[in-house]
Parts: C-alpha cells; structure tokens; sequence
C-alpha cells in the first residue's frame, strides 16, 4: 500500500505556538516526520489578512490529509478557524474532486473530553460536506496539562494521547484505516475523571490567583464592571 | 425590557436579513426595546486567548473595539437573540467571533454545574437569563440542525440560561412562522 504523501497540520488556536495545540501540533509533526511523511504545520492565526487566507486555502486543498488542532472556545471552535472553514467549503468548490482526508483534535480546560464533543461533530459534518474521508476526532480533557511542556514532558497525563496518537500516525502514514480504538485511547483522561473533577472543584482555582501578576487584581477577580 | 440581537449572516441581505427584520419587529410589536448588530459591519477582532479579561482587567476585555461595547449590552439586556446561517451544525464566523469576546462574563474559576466542570459565571442567576438561538439552512439538512441544536444546548449550559428558545428556519422566508418565538416571548414577559 501507497505511503501517505503530504499532510497540514492546521494550528487552530489563537495563542499560536505558546499553546496546548501547539505542542499537540508538534508531536504530531514528529512523528509523521519519523515516519517519512512530509508535513507542513501552520498557524491560522498567520493568515488573517485576505491574501494569506488564500494562500492557506491553496495550502489546504493540496494536502492528502489535514489535521485541525484547536482549543474549545464557548464549546465549539474557535472563530479564525470557522472562518478558514467557511472559505475552504467555497474555495474546494472550484476545484476538481480529489481525495483528501480530515482529522481533528480538540483541546478543553475542562476535564472532561466529552465537552469537546460538539465541535469534533461540526468538523465531521465539515468533511462530509466538503467530500473529504473523515478519520475522526481526537477529544482532550484537561489541556492546560499540556500547555506548558511538550507533549513529550508532559508525563501520565499525557499518556494516553501520546499512545493513541503514536498508533494513529503510524496507521495513517501507511495509509491504513484508523480503528475507533486508537481514537478512544487518545480521547481517554490518563487519570480517573473523578479525581480530575475533584482536584479542579478544590484545587485548580487557587492556580488562576497564582497566575495574576499585580496582586490588587486578585480582589477583583469577581468584578462585575458593567452595572446590571 | 432590552432585547439584543446579534445577527451573524454573512451578506446584507437575503433570507437571514428578512428573519432578522421580522423578529426585530414582533419584539418591538411586544414592548421591546431592540438594539441590533449585524455583526458584518462592526469591528470586532477576533479573541486572541490571552485571558487578560480574567487575569489583567476582570471583567473587561483588553481589545478595545466594539466588542466590549456589544458586550456590556450583552449583559445588560433583558433578551439575548442570536440569528446566524447553520455553519456545517455551528455558528458562522461572524458570530461566532463576537461570542468569543464573551469570554469576560464569565470568571476563571471553576464550579460543577450539572455534573461537569464549568466556569462560574460573573453575571445574573439563571432564572433572569433569557436567550433566543435562531438557526438557518438553505435547504432540509437534519445532522446540522442536530448539531445545532446540540451546541446551543451546551452553550445554555456555559451561559447559565436554563430556559432558552430555540427556533431553525429553512429555505424561503417569505411567510415566516413566528408562532414559537412570539409564545417564548410571551411567557418570557409573564415570568418578568
């Protein structure tokens, strides 16, 4: 069977490169490369300006397989990355048919991956109505634990997604079918999820204060600065 | 009552124009006061994820365009509506941009809301947060409007509105039914 030949990787999140998606992003970069496939990794965030996005787009319908790594903003995905969307759906109509593959990884702050649901089925639908073969989506709970390491560094809690997606690439670079089992093992919290909920319901917010750099706004952290 | 429409359509006019037009005008017909944004026209960036709005000024956002401004109404209105073309089962860009920005009305910390991690919100109970979710799809198309209907179900959740309206409008607009709308909006004005 035929090797994969070119895949984009399509950084959806609006941090760029200091971002859970990001180093999701890279790891998948990794291992395509050690697999031979020869793969892009861009940032939606770079091409803003109309000229650019034209410039993704033709990026995009060249590829044999693109794989959309985003964060959930307000349960789905994030705006730049729709708007990518919407103009692919309209650009892939001008062109001949060809076989194009998507797969998707969403990121949470909750713990839950499931919250990632919505948006993975949006870009399932996204597939179907653009004629590309959907291999599936990849739900992470708990992204902030891989927002500050590589995937690599980032230990058990990474320890499901970096075997689910070890086996993921490695089918996809053979251009095999992905069984649903890789994409459930990539999708499972390495931890119990009731210990996750619990430490995030009494521990987690301590850690927002931690993050604030001028002490006074801690006691504002609660604000309401519009009156109601 | 204040009512705020955020119309997400990606063209000046056509059908979402007409729906728009037509719920602006049962609103007022009932009392309302409407303010509307077609998102289209407005500055607003997109967000750029750096929690400023929690972190540096609580509550408000750091981008300073029309986006705080259509926040602050947000809050502030009685009724929220959201009219937008069903995107592949989502919202369109440009409304989704704007609920984006939204992310201020809501604090960093975490609580269970339903059995899941949620963050806490900053304003208004429940019970006094009314929202009004219009979809449209040029033709009959049953896995996006699941796949809307499903988003607005986990966003009622994240926005703390428990007793949201939901209506899905599909090809001509001509003779729009408004039946399910106008009795929301009824019984909506018997709870205030």
């Amino acid at each position: 069977m035929s090797k994969l030949q070119s895949t984009l990787i399509l950084v959806g999140s609006p941090k760029g490169k200091k971002s859970a998606s990001n180093n999701i992003a890279s790891y998948i970069e990794e291992g395509f490369n050690k697999n031979e496939v020869e793969t892009e990794k861009v940032f939606v965030t770079r091409y803003k300006k109309p000229d650019k996005l034209k410039e993704l787009l033709k990026k995009a319908s060249e590829s044999e397989l693109i794989v959309i790594v985003a964060p959930l903003y307000f349960d789905s995905i994030p705006a730049l990355t729709i708007r990518f969307m919407e103009e692919f759906s309209i650009y892939k109509k001008s062109l001949p048919k060809t076989q194009q593959k998507l797969m998707a990884v969403f990121n949470c702050g909750f713990p839950e991956p499931y919250q990632n649901d919505v948006a993975i089925k949006i870009c399932e639908n996204f597939a179907s109505q653009t004629d590309m073969e959907w291999i599936g989506g990849i739900a992470v709970g708990m992204g902030p634990s891989v927002e500050t390491k590589s995937l690599k560094d980032a230990g058990m809690p990474a320890k499901n997604l970096r075997k689910g997606l070890d086996a993921i690439i490695d089918f996809l670079s053979n251009n095999e079918t992905v069984p649903p089992e890789a994409i459930a093992t990539a999708s499972k919290l390495s931890l119990p999820l009731f210990l996750v909920k619990f430490i995030y319901a009494h521990f987690v917010n301590s850690g927002w204060k931690k993050r604030v750099k001028d002490k006074d706004i801690i006691k504002k952290m609660y604000d309401r600065p519009y009156d109601v | 009552m204040k009512a705020l429409i955020l119309d997400g359509s990606r063209s000046l006019d056509g059908p979402l124009n007409t729906i728009t037009n037509e719920v602006t005008l049962l609103l007022e017909k009932n009392g309302w006061e409407v303010e509307n944004f077609h998102l289209l026209e407005e500055n607003i960036a997109t967000c750029v994820g750096c929690f400023g709005c929690w972190l540096k000024t609580p509550g408000e956002c750091i981008i300073k365009d029309k986006g705080p401004e259509i926040a602050k109404k947000f809050v502030q209105s009685d009724l929220r509506v959201y009219i937008t073309p069903i995107t592949f089962g989502g919202y369109s860009y440009q409304l989704k941009k704007m609920i984006d920005r939204l992310l201020p009305t809501t604090t960093p910390f975490f609580k269970i809301i339903k059995g899941e991690i949620h963050h806490v919100p900053r304003y208004k109970d429940e019970k006094s947060n009314n929202q009004i979710w219009i979809g449209y799809l040029p033709q009959q198309d049953l896995e996006s409007a699941n796949i809307f209907k499903k988003l607005t179900e986990r966003n009622n959740i994240n926005m703390n509105c428990s007793n949201p309206c939901v209506e899905i409008f599909t090809g001509d607009v001509k003779d729009l039914d408004l039946s399910k709308i106008s009795r929301y909006i009824e019984d909506e004005e018997a709870f205030v």
